[in-house]
Order: C-alpha cells, then structure tokens, then sequence
C-alpha cells in the first residue's frame, strides 16, 4: 500500500533536461569530430599565435576536444621547450603584423575576422540553425584553405595585395621566417 | 476510386507501348511530369520509418494520388508485412534492377487502394548487392509513373542508407524525443546530399510525459536539428494493434496517430495544417487507472 502511495505520488525527477544537456553535449563533439578540417586549421592557427610568444615542441603536443560531464572543453597540452626573450617576441609580433600595412590590412581583414569568426563558432560551439551551419561550413573552409594564413595575422598577410584594394604596402618587406 | 495510376501510366507524353523493363542505356523519353521522390530515413533503427512510410503512403493514395511505396531495406524487408501485403510479394526490387522481371511483376497493388502499390524489396539478398545508379534509375522510372514515390530507407548509413537516397528529392527524417535518436538524425541530416528538401516528423510523444518534464518536447527536439517541422506523431498503443493486422493506423477509427498522419500527408499536398499541441487527455482518474495498470496508457 506504501508503494503504491509512493508510486502515485511521487513527482518523477524532470528527465527531459537531462536528455536535453546530454544530447547537447553528444551533438557537439559529433559535429566537431566530423568536421576535422575545420578544426585543423583552428589548431593551425592558435599555433601560429603561440609561436609568437613561445617556442614548441610540436611533436609531444595533444590537443582536442573533451566531452567532460558538464562541459565540453577544448583541452591542449602543449610542451614548452623556451619562452622568447622580449625582443624576439617584438620582432615576431612586427613581423606577424607589419606596420606598413598595419591600417589597411586591419580594415580589411576586420570584416573578414568578423564573418569567420562567427561562422566557425558557429560551426563548432553552439548548437547552429541547421542550414546556416551548412553554409557556415563552406564559409569557413573556403577562406582558409584558399588563404591559409591570412587571418592569422602570419607573416604572409600581405597577400591582401591580391584584393583590388590600392596596394600601398606592396612596398613593404618581404616577410621573413 | 478511379485508377490513377493507370491515368499517369497512360498520359499522353509516355510514349506508348513503353517497356517497364529498366533500360539503362534508352534515351529519355518525351518530357513526363515526374512524381516526388521522398526517402523516410532516421539513421536509429525502430524509430517509425516504415510505419510512417506505409500511412503517408495510404493516406495520400486515399487522397487520390497515384503512390509507390518503395522498400529499400533489402535483406530485412518489413514494408509488406506492415501494409498486410506480405503474401502477395513474388518479385523484388533486385529482380527488377537485375532485369529478370518487368517493373509491373514487381510492383504489389493494395487490395483495397488501388492506386497505391509496393515495390518490395528483396530478402535473400544484401543491400550491397544494389547498384547506387540502377536504383537512381529505378525510382526516376517509377517517378515516371506515380505522382508519389516512398522510399523506405533502412537504418543505418552504409551502402543501403545510400541506395535509399540516391533518387530522391527530399526526406523525411524521422526521429522520437529520445537522445539516441536525435543524435543518429543530426548524423544521417550531415550525410543527406545538400540539394534534397529536408523535413521533420517527430514520432512517439507523449504529451502526458512532456507535460511532466520527462520526455523532450518536439520544440526541444527541433531546437538541436532545426529543420522544416512536418509533422507530430503521439505515441498509442493503437499502432501496435495496427501492425498486428497489417493495415494502417490511419484507419483505425478514433487514432491519434492515425489523424496525425493524415494531416502530414495534408501538408505534404501543400495544405496549411496546423500541428495542434496534443494535449494531455489524462485527468485525476485516468491517472488513478494508469497507475493501477488499468485503462489505456
């Protein structure tokens, strides 16, 4: 009789939201593990950024992405042999970004950035509306595979010569390293 | 009912005399209306496609239309036995592609809609034994010939998910609030080829448990796959009893699912039919009831 008072009256745990965390979370390392191109040129160009700054040991590093219990993470371990002295972490930084065309490139880079940008987080991060993920997808590819480097700010970012834009920073010098 | 699929057969484009031979290498014929090619496909095995592929199939051909059923799960065929057509099944699918029948000693008329008919599929052979071009060809010729063609696709992604796809215009996901089956139907909507028209059904609610906040609601469901939502199904044991007889749901009297059905085949016709939002019937003594497993669920 106690069992079945329990049975009628008790509430039951509101599952649906478990179901729903859970598949958010299944849904998003499916959708990244299935896109291994887009996430190579993530790690290529975080790389880049992190060669500024630090010297690496490319061989013993691991990244990827991790579907912890509450959270799906990014997770990279990234041996360090030397961090650069000031000086060359300028000179990289000079290089990343050249001061001649620092205006321009930046001007024109920006929109771009900013299309990218928000058309690989929606790639990968949040839960997109599904045709604009598939457009998303190709948008995000296209630029990077074409322009490897470009918006990593790498020291081949003038080729923003291609572009119809005058090219002002035609002049300036070739990138080294 | 007038026999619309002979009124197709026999329209004035369709040159006369015409094989129903798959010719392979033939030029194509004078320009004919083609049908809509439609693969019910859901990655998840047991999620309703050959069930909802055997109602929308009836309830467009009760809608006059001249409808093909097509089952596309070779090896572990199920559409005949669904439709209670299992005894009439003598040639397949694969003897069709493989030419050693006609298209028309194939096909299974239904006893009682005579413009709905079966192409079944074989089931002593492999899905791999299916030529992904010959069954392309295979549903472009009965496209041909019915206003409808229904491709039952079988579970899974490999050759037979292919095989299934390869000629039609658009899907019908079929998926349940279940994470397993959303997650196969995020899977199986990344592998559809980008050009197909894709739709939703969402099989199996259960208004009481979404009301409760154990089950997922469709908006829920749709939040994460965010396609065009076709329709909603409500789970009943009247489907179960249905199967047992072999005759659609849609004509049990007084079904949910059945009416629900019907009104997806409405807007598959490009009807604008609201998805009413199933209220849950349950009150204080029907839950009484259920909990003494009594009454109906």
């Amino acid at each position: 009789m106690i069992d079945f008072l329990a049975k009628f009256f008790r509430r039951e745990e509101a599952s649906s939201s478990r179901a729903r965390e859970r598949l958010r979370l299944v849904l998003m390392s499916d959708r990244v593990s299935l896109a291994p191109d887009i996430f190579d040129a993530m790690k290529g160009e975080m790389l880049d950024v992190l060669r500024r700054y630090l010297e690496i040991d490319e061989r013993g590093m691991d990244v990827h992405f991790e579907n912890a219990e509450r959270q799906f993470a990014l997770m990279a371990n990234i041996p360090v042999r030397e961090v650069k002295t000031h000086d060359a972490i300028a000179l990289a930084r000079r290089v990343a970004v050249p001061e001649g065309a620092e205006f321009t490139s930046a001007k024109q880079t920006a929109s771009a950035d900013a299309a990218n940008g928000s058309a690989a987080q929606q790639a990968t991060m949040t839960v997109p509306r599904r045709r604009r993920r598939r457009r998303a997808r190709t948008a995000a590819i296209a630029p990077l595979a074409s322009q490897p480097n470009d918006d990593a700010g790498t020291p081949q970012s003038n080729d923003d010569a291609g572009t119809p834009q005058p090219n002002d920073d035609a002049g300036a010098p070739p990138p080294s390293g | 009912m007038p026999d619309l699929e002979r009124d197709v057969q026999d329209a004035p484009a369709a040159p006369a005399g015409a094989s129903s031979q798959l010719q392979l290498d033939a030029p194509s014929a004078a320009p004919v209306k083609l049908g809509r090619s439609i693969v019910v496909t859901s990655g998840k095995g047991g999620v309703g496609k050959t069930t909802t592929t055997a109602n929308l199939g009836t309830a467009l051909a009760d809608a006059g239309r001249s409808v093909v059923v097509v089952d596309a799960d070779v090896g572990l065929r199920n559409l005949d036995v669904v439709l209670g057509l299992e005894n009439r099944v003598s040639k397949h699918l694969l003897d069709v592609i493989e030419e050693k029948c006609s298209l028309d000693d194939a096909l299974v008329r239904d006893r009682v809609r005579r413009n709905l008919l079966l192409m079944p599929a074989a089931q002593n052979r492999e899905k791999d034994d299916v030529p992904e071009e010959k069954m392309a060809l295979l549903v472009r010729q009965l496209q041909e010939r019915f206003e409808f063609v229904l491709i039952d696709c079988p579970a899974g992604i490999e050759q037979g998910f292919r095989n299934a796809v390869v000629g039609a215009q658009e899907a019908i996901v079929v998926t349940t609030p279940e994470v397993s089956a959303v997650r196969d139907a995020d899977r199986v909507i990344g592998l559809l080829p980008r050009n197909i028209e894709l739709k939703l059904v969402v099989n199996r609610v259960r208004p009481a448990m979404v009301k409760k906040g154990t089950m997922m609601s469709v908006a829920d469901v749709n939040a994460i796959l965010r396609l065009d939502l076709l329709g909603v199904v409500p789970d009943e044991r009247e489907i179960i009893i249905a199967t047992n007889r072999g005759t659609p749901v849609i004509d049990i009297e007084g079904s949910e699912t059945g009416a629900a059905f019907r009104r997806i085949a409405r807007r598959m016709l490009g009807e604008d039919v609201p998805i009413p939002s199933f209220e849950d019937k349950s009150n204080f003594v029907t839950r009484i009831m259920s909990t003494l497993g009594l009454g109906r669920s």
